[in-house]
């Protein structure tokens, strides 16, 4: 295989395999916490669902 | 809205791995490394990640969106979410599509599950030891699922093909009389890390052959995996390959049936969060989830393993030629094949369960809220329907002439209309700027500002074009089927009645909600 093959192959398949591990241990992380990031309209102190 | 318990996912994890799971299928592991050598090889990738980019994950986003919306205001069928977010009569009409298509394709699919189920038996049993004539692997093939003759799969009474169908339409109605979190969502946790281990068993063992057979030094494992990754002539090669368009329309389509968007499913699924559950990050993980398998698993596995043993010629075939007889012969050849033999087909099972598990939810959904059903009576009408339709399908087994029809016309067809339908609805009637604060309430993870551009220009005009253009490719022969062939007019026919029926299901569900709406304080 060519080094563009490898190139290739490792750009697709990490990349796939990488941001997979790297979501699967943000979910795993925030698994049972209640606090979100990054919401921006998250100030309603009616929402029974809190 | 709805007096009834609301049913709920048990956990963050179990949505995600149910989303994932009905996702990954057959196309990860047989249709997406087919296209992938079909198409040159790396050159394929390009067209495919930035569909992947443009088209599969801006929709994924906005259908987790407006399904978690829907769900706010207490519908989880797509009707009643259309409806929820475009207040126009015609809207609930609409999403008679997002019960259709997972009903129908549910019809076929679960033969396709069966097939995978008896092959993962055979191996296990050591009936599969068939020799080393590829024509062998051909006529089993033949006969195990009666391609000869219309009526062939039923005629030999209860054979271990009829007995496959019988367990997978049990298993299926058992495990979705069972709910969201006690039937599919369990079934998820424990299935999606099985079909991972079981293609990282096989995964291993194809690159641990090294060069099989002596007297062809050329099929080795590298040979195998540059057929599969490599760019083919170099940059002219590529060059030359990217100026394909139906490579182009392949790649997009491709993304479009892998990441089930445009299904119901996704749209459903997500209406049972609740309104703080982070749904960005948990999208973008179903989606990483599904290009793994497909990538980094299918991609690995099925092309090099077919080149290792048969050659380029042994990486042609479609999805059905690849799955079911190709890769049986490859069995054959491989050391402890009828053990990795039963391991892949194994997991093909897995994939196809959780998948088919999925098919069926938006519609006992729907019956469950517009029509006042319990469970019991929403599995009972819904496996009394598609039972008919799966009925129709293993009775025209003559060249698969009713699933490829049901296919072209719901499991293609339809899908892009369902998705274009969404996209409009999510980039123009809720607007992109409710969206995103959908998107961002509880959100895990940034979602790009790029991404409400895309959403509301790119992916509509993206998937016109591939729309027109594959219909344009397409339409006539399927058309032509239709002219030429009973057996696609019947399977059609029954395609139909079905719509018209679910159509009248969903005027009588608007009665009802409008009733439960004018009581309300």
């Amino acid at each position: 295989m060519s080094l563009y093959g490898w190139i290739v192959l490792a750009l697709s398949v990490g990349g796939t395999t990488g941001s997979l591990i790297w979501c699967f241990a943000r979910v795993i992380r925030n698994l049972g916490k209640t606090d979100r990031l990054h919401a921006t309209t998250d100030l309603d102190p009616h929402d029974a669902d809190l | 809205m709805a007096s009834r318990k609301k049913d709920s996912w048990g956990s963050s994890l179990g949505v995600i791995l149910a989303v994932t799971g009905s996702a990954v299928g057959l196309g990860n592991f047989l249709r997406f490394p087919g296209l992938a050598a079909k198409y040159d090889g790396a050159a394929f990738l390009i067209p495919y990640f930035l569909a992947l980019f443009f088209l599969g994950l801006p929709i994924a986003w906005s259908e987790w969106a407006m399904g978690r919306f829907g769900g706010q205001q207490g519908y989880n069928s797509c009707p009643g979410i259309f409806r929820s977010i475009w207040k126009n009569r015609l809207a609930p009409y609409l999403g008679v599509l997002g019960l259709i298509v997972p009903v129908v394709i549910y019809m076929y699919y679960l033969w396709i599950e069966s097939w995978c189920l008896g092959y993962a038996w055979k191996y296990l049993t050591s009936q599969m030891s068939l020799g080393m004539d590829p024509a062998t692997y051909t006529t089993h093939f033949t006969s195990f699922v009666g391609l000869q003759t219309d009526g062939d799969f039923l005629a030999h009474g209860f054979s271990l093909p009829v007995i496959c169908l019988l367990a997978c339409v049990i298993l299926n109605f058992f495990l979705i009389y069972r709910g969201l979190s006690g039937g599919i969502e369990k079934v998820c946790l424990w299935g999606m890390p099985l079909l991972v281990i079981c293609a990282l068993l096989v995964l291993v063992r194809v690159l641990t052959l090294g060069t099989p057979d002596p007297t062809h030094p050329e099929r080795n494992v590298l040979a195998g995996l540059a057929y599969m990754w490599d760019i083919r002539g170099g940059l002219a090669g590529l060059l030359h390959s990217l100026s394909n368009a139906e490579m182009w329309m392949a790649a997009a389509g491709q993304i479009f049936f892998s990441l089930s968007v445009g299904f119901g499913v996704v749209i459903n699924y997500s209406s049972y969060l609740k309104k703080r559950d982070d749904i960005a990050l948990g999208s973008t993980t179903a989606v990483a989830g599904n290009e793994f398998c497909e990538v980094s698993l299918g991609g690995l596995i099925t092309i090099p393993a077919a080149f290792l043993f048969l050659g380029a010629a042994g990486t042609v075939g479609g999805t059905f030629g690849l799955g079911f007889q190709t890769l049986p012969l490859v069995f054959a050849h491989m050391p402890a094949g009828q053990l990795f033999g039963f391991l892949w087909f194994f997991l093909l099972f897995i994939a196809a369960i959780t998948s088919s598990l999925s098919m069926l939810q938006p519609a006992i959904a729907f019956m469950e809220e517009g029509l006042d059903l319990d469970r019991r009576g929403s599995v009972s009408l819904l496996g009394f329907i598609t039972l008919m339709g799966t009925g129709i399908v293993v009775w025209f087994t003559k060249d698969l002439a009713a699933l490829d029809a049901m296919d072209f016309w719901v499991g293609s067809f339809c899908i892009f209309i369902l998705a274009t339908i969404q996209t409009f609805l999510y980039g123009w009637v809720l607007g992109v700027k409710r969206g995103r604060e959908e998107l961002e309430r509880g959100a895990l993870l940034p979602i790009p500002r790029i991404f409400d551009f895309v959403i509301r220009y790119v992916s509509p005009v993206y998937l016109l074009t591939v729309f027109v253009i594959w219909l344009h490719q397409k339409g006539a022969e399927n058309l032509e089927a239709i002219r030429t062939q009973p057996s696609v007019r019947i399977a059609l026919f029954f395609v139909a009645a079905v719509f018209i029926l679910f159509l009248l299901l969903i005027a009588r569900a608007v009665r009802v909600w409008r009733i439960r709406e004018e009581r309300k304080p």
